[in-house]
C-alpha cells in the first residue's frame, strides 16, 4: 500500500513539473491536462478531564492521510483520460459492509467504499469504465453503490449501450460477538458481492430518453470464514424501463417501471412450488420475493415557473442491490412548484405531498403529510425577507397499544435582511426567528407532549470599500423546551478574513463562544476557535492549513458522581495539504 | 357382534396407549414477519417430541397455519415431508416443522408471500401434530398456538429534509434531527443510532456514509429527536459543506432490528443536507 502511495506522490511531483514546463514553453501541443491533484494530512487530538471518563467520544481519526488524483488528460480532440482517485490511508468505516474493519487486505483497500480509484478513457462516443464507478442508470435500478470493476459506455448517435461488472465488497470476516454485546464498533462482516449490469437505450438530449436497464448482484457464500451474524448471502435481479419525453414550452413526462427479484438468503431451499423465479438469471428460493416499483412525473419548466406532479410507488417486496438503503412499501405523491413574480423580486419554492406506507397490508398503515415553503421577497434594494415553513405529520396504528402513533413537526422561519451604505462601507444586518414545534403522542397514555424550539439570531456584516478586512458578527439564542427538559444556548460568534502577501494568501479566523444551560444546572461553556490559511505557492499550487480547537466545560449537569462536576474536554483538529490545479 | 366390540375397544386402547407414549408440546415466540426468517430463528417455533416407549418411533410432523376464524392459510405437503425417528426427547424448530419449500399456501396468501416474503399482518394459528408415515394417521394430540405477524417498518427521516440548505451560523450552535418511530412500537423501546457524516470534496454521498468516520454517532432510546451541538466551524468561503445522515434501528441487544431485510443494517434511507453561509 505504501508503494502505491509513494508512486502517486512521485507522479504528483512529475506532473507538477511537467505541467510547469508545459506552461513555460507555451507550445501548442495535442496533449492537454486539467483537473486537480493533491494530498492532505489530518490530525486529531482529544483530551478529556477527568481522564478515562466516558463523557465524549473521538469523532475523527487520530491521523489520516488522504490523496486526491483527479487530472483529465486530453490527447487531441477526441481522446480524454480522466482519473478519479481519492482515497485515505486508514479505513474509517462505521456503516456498510466494511464497518469496523481495521487491517484491510490490498483487495479490501481497493474495494473499500471510502476509496475511489476510477479511470474513464474516452474516445469519441466510446468510454471505458475502469476501477471504482458509481454507475447510475436510473432511480429504481442502480445508482447508489460504488463498484470496482470494468465496463463500457457506448453512445453512437442516439443509441446507448452500457455494461459494467465488478465487485462492490469483498468477503469480510465478522467479529464473533458474545451474547448481549453491542454490534457498535465490531466488524459487521460481509459476503463478497459481484455485480453485472447493462443498459440499452436511445436518447436525444432535451427530446426523449428510452432505456431498458438490467442489474444483477450475487453474494459469494464461500467468501468468508466467519460469516456476518445478521445479514445472509443475498442475490437480486432488477429490470426496469425508462421513458422520458420532453415537449414544447418546457413540458415533460418522465416514467420508470421496475421489477425486482430478490433472494434474502441464498442458503434457503429452492421453491419450485412458488412462482418467484426469473430464469435463467435467478432461481426462486423460499426467501425470494418479487415486486414492482414505479415512478412518474409530469411537469413544466420555464424561466419563471416550474410546476410538477410526481408519484413514486415502491412495493413491499421491491429490493435492489443498486440502492441498498431504499425503503420499500410506500407510495409518495407530491406537487412541487417554483415561481418568480413581482418583476422577479419574489421567488417561491413550495411542495406539498403525502406518503402512504403499507400498501401490501403486511405492516401497519402509516401516513405522512409533507409540506414545504420557501418564500423570498426583495422589497427594495435595501430590504428583503425570507419565510420558510416545513410541516410533517406522521400517523400510524400502534399494534396492541391503546393509542396510535402521531408525530407532527412544524417549523417556521422568518428572516429579514436590511443593508445600508455610506462612503466607507456597506452594512448588512440580518435578523431571523425560527419556531420549531414537535408534538408526539404517547401510545400508552394518549398524552401528547410538545417540544418547542425558539431560535433568534442577529448578524451584522460590514463590507469595507477601502479595506480588505471582511469581518462578521452574530449573536444567537436557542431555547428548547420539553416537559422535563429545558435547554438554552447563547452563542456569540465572529469571523475575520483578509488576503495577505500580495493576495497570495487568504486568511480566515473564527471564534465562537456558547453558554449553555440545562434545566437548573450551572452553565456549560464552549469555545470553538479556528484558523484557515490558503497560500498560493505558485499560480497553480496551493497550500492549505486549518487549525481548529473546541473546548467544552460542563457545569454540574453530569454530577453525581462529584468527579464529573466541571468535567471538560478539548478537541484539536489540524489539517494541511497541497493541491495542484492544472 | 361381541368380536367387533372387542376389536374396537382393543384398537382404542392401542391408539390411546400409542398417543400416551408420544408427548408433544409447542411454543411459538414472536416469529419474524418474513416467513423465510423462521428457519434461521430457532426461538420462533419450538416443538418438543417425547417418546417415552422403549421403541424408536417414526413419524411425520403435520403442520397447518390458519387465520383466527379457521381459514386455512397453508398446509404441509405430507407426501414430501421428512420422516423422523425419535426415541427419547427431540426438539424440532421451524425449519423442520414448517419447511416453506413443501408448504402449500392458499392462493391469495401465496400472492402476498411471493411478493413480500410475508403474510398479511394479523393473528394466526399454528396447528401441529405427529402423524404416521404413509397412512398419516394421528400419533399425538393436536397442538395449537396463536401468533401475530406484523412487519416492522423502519423510521423515515424527517428533518433536516433531503437536500436542505442550513444556515451556517445557526447550525454551528445546534441542528435538530427528527425521524419517525419504528412501527409498530415494540414493548421494549428500540435504540436509534443517529449518524452524521461529512461528504468531503470529490466524494459521493454514499462513499462518505460507507467510508468516513461519522462526526456524530449518537445512540438514543425510544426518542425520535436529537439536538446536535456540532461544536465546529461550519462556515465556508467557497465550497458548500455537505453532510449525509441516517438512523440505524437497533433492538434491545443493540443488534440491527431487521437483520435480514435489504442491507441488513436496519438503516433508514439517508438524507443529505448542505451548509450555506
Amino acid at each position: 500500500m505504501y508503494k502505491i502511495m509513494k508512486s502517486l506522490l512521485g507522479l504528483f511531483l512529475v506532473l507538477s513539473i511537467s505541467s510547469n514546463a508545459q506552461d513555460s514553453t507555451k507550445m501548442k501541443s495535442p496533449f492537454k491536462i486539467s483537473g486537480v491533484i493533491g494530498f492532505s494530512y489530518e490530525g486529531y487530538g482529544l483530551n478529556i478531564k477527568p481522564t478515562g471518563s466516558n463523557i465524549y467520544s473521538q469523532r475523527r481519526p487520530w491521523n489520516q492521510v488522504r490523496f486526491l488524483f483527479a487530472p483529465t488528460m486530453s490527447f487531441g480532440k477526441n481522446f480524454t483520460l480522466p482519473f478519479n482517485f481519492n482515497f485515505a490511508t486508514k479505513p474509517t468505516n462505521f456503516a456498510g459492509p466494511y464497518a469496523g474493519i481495521k487491517k484491510p487486505t490490498i483487495g479490501q483497500f481497493f474495494t473499500n467504499p471510502g476509496n475511489n480509484f476510477g479511470l474513464n478513457p474516452k474516445y469519441k462516443w466510446a468510454e471505458l469504465l475502469l476501477g471504482t464507478q458509481y454507475i447510475r442508470y436510473s432511480e429504481l435500478s442502480t445508482g447508489d453503490i460504488g463498484i470496482f470493476g470494468a465496463g463500457i459506455d457506448l453512445r453512437p448517435k442516439t443509441w446507448r449501450f452500457k455494461f459494467f461488472t465488478g465487485t462492490s465488497q469483498l468477503g469480510v470476516d465478522a467479529t464473533i460477538l458474545s451474547a448481549g454485546s453491542s454490534s457498535i464498533g465490531a466488524v459487521t462482516g460481509a459476503y463478497r458481492r459481484n455485480h453485472w449490469m447493462f443498459q440499452l437505450g436511445k436518447e436525444k438530449e432535451n427530446k426523449y430518453s428510452f432505456a431498458f436497464n438490467f442489474t444483477k448482484a450475487k453474494d459469494k457464500q464461500s467468501s468468508v470464514t466467519v460469516p456476518p451474524s445478521t445479514v445472509k448471502p443475498q442475490e437480486g435481479v432488477t429490470a426496469s424501463l425508462i421513458a422520458d419525453v420532453y415537449m414544447n414550452k418546457g413540458w415533460y413526462v418522465k416514467t420508470e417501471a421496475a421489477r425486482s427479484y430478490f433472494t434474502r438468503d441464498i442458503t434457503q431451499p429452492l421453491a419450485p412450488g412458488f412462482n418467484n423465479s426469473f430464469k435463467p438469471f435467478l432461481t426462486g428460493r423460499t426467501s425470494t420475493g418479487k415486486d414492482w416499483a414505479g415512478n412518474a412525473s409530469i411537469g413544466k419548466k420555464s424561466a419563471n415557473l416550474d410546476i410538477s406532479y410526481t408519484t413514486k410507488y415502491i412495493g413491499a417486496g421491491f429490493l435492489t442491490t443498486g440502492y441498498p438503503y431504499l425503503q420499500p412499501d410506500r407510495w409518495d405523491n407530491t406537487i412541487n412548484t417554483r415561481f418568480n413574480t413581482w418583476k422577479n423580486k419574489m421567488n417561491v419554492v413550495a411542495s406539498i405531498g403525502q406518503r402512504i406506507n403499507n400498501l401490501s397490508n403486511t405492516a401497519l398503515k402509516a401516513q405522512q403529510f409533507i409540506a414545504n415553503l420557501n418564500w423570498f421577497t426583495q422589497f427594495t434594494e435595501q430590504f428583503s425577507t425570507n419565510i420558510t415553513y416545513n410541516n410533517f405529520g406522521f400517523t400510524a396504528a400502534s399494534g396492541f397499544n391503546p393509542y396510535g402513533i402521531k408525530n407532527v413537526s412544524n417549523d417556521l422561519g422568518l428572516t429579514a435582511n436590511y443593508n445600508w451604505r455610506n462612503t466607507k462601507r456597506m452594512n448588512m444586518l440580518s435578523f431571523s426567528y425560527n419556531l420549531s414545534k414537535y408534538d408526539e403522542r404517547d401510545v400508552t397514555t394518549g398524552i401528547t407532549t410538545t417540544n418547542n424550539t425558539h431560535i433568534l439570531m442577529l448578524s451584522y456584516v460590514p463590507v469595507y470599500f477601502n479595506s480588505e478586512l471582511a469581518p462578521d458578527f452574530s449573536v444567537l439564542y436557542f431555547k428548547n423546551t420539553m416537559p422535563t427538559v429545558k435547554t438554552s444556548l447563547l452563542t456569540f460568534s465572529s469571523s475575520l478574513s483578509t488576503p495577505a502577501f500580495k493576495k497570495k494568501m487568504q486568511l480566515r479566523a473564527q471564534l465562537q463562544y456558547t453558554l449553555g444551560k440545562l434545566n437548573s444546572y450551572s452553565s456549560n461553556k464552549n469555545l470553538v476557535a479556528s484558523v484557515n490559511i490558503d497560500h498560493k505557492l505558485t499560480k497553480k499550487l496551493t497550500w492549505n492549513v486549518f487549525l481548529g480547537t473546541n473546548s467544552f466545560k460542563y457545569g454540574n449537569e453530569l454530577a453525581p458522581p462529584a468527579s464529573l462536576e466541571g468535567a471538560s474536554y478539548i478537541e484539536t483538529n489540524y489539517r494541511t495539504g497541497l493541491q495542484y490545479k492544472f | 357382534m361381541k368380536k367387533y366390540i372387542f376389536t374396537t375397544i382393543l384398537l382404542s386402547c392401542v391408539y390411546s396407549m400409542s398417543m400416551s407414549q408420544v408427548m408433544t408440546s409447542l411454543a411459538v415466540n414472536n416469529p419474524p414477519a418474513t416467513l423465510s426468517d423462521w428457519a434461521n430463528t430457532n426461538s420462533a417455533v419450538i416443538y418438543t417430541v417425547e417418546n417415552i416407549s422403549a421403541v424408536t418411533r417414526q413419524f411425520i410432523i403435520k403442520a397447518e397455519i390458519t387465520t383466527a376464524d379457521g381459514t386455512v392459510v397453508a398446509t404441509k405437503d405430507l407426501s414430501r415431508a421428512q420422516v423422523f425417528s425419535v426415541q427419547g426427547t427431540r426438539i424440532f424448530f421451524a425449519k423442520e416443522v414448517l419447511p416453506l419449500d413443501i408448504m402449500i399456501f392458499s392462493a391469495s396468501y401465496k400472492t402476498t408471500l411471493e411478493r413480500t416474503g410475508q403474510l398479511p399482518s394479523g393473528t394466526y394459528l399454528l396447528n401441529v401434530q405427529l402423524v404416521e408415515p404413509g397412512m398419516f394417521g394421528p400419533m399425538s394430540t393436536l397442538q395449537s398456538r396463536v401468533f401475530n405477524l406484523t412487519a416492522p417498518q423502519l423510521p423515515y427521516l424527517i428533518t433536516p429534509v433531503n437536500n436542505d440548505s442550513l444556515n451556517a451560523r445557526k447550525s454551528e450552535t445546534a441542528i435538530i434531527f427528527r425521524w419517525t418511530p419504528l412501527t409498530p412500537q415494540p414493548q421494549a423501546q428500540p435504540y436509534y443510532r443517529l449518524q452524521v457524516f461529512e461528504i468531503l470534496p470529490f466524494q459521493q454521498p454514499m462513499q462518505a456514509l460507507r467510508g468516513n468516520q461519522p462526526l456524530l454517532d449518537q445512540t438514543v432510546r425510544g426518542i425520535t429527536q436529537y439536538i446536535w451541538r456540532p461544536q465546529m466551524d461550519l462556515s465556508t468561503d467557497t465550497l458548500k459543506k455537505r453532510f449525509i445522515w441516517t438512523v440505524q434501528t437497533l433492538n434491545a441487544n443493540r443488534q440491527p432490528y431487521i437483520p435480514t431485510q435489504g442491507n441488513g443494517e436496519s438503516r433508514s434511507e439517508p438524507f443529505i443536507f448542505f451548509i450555506k453561509d
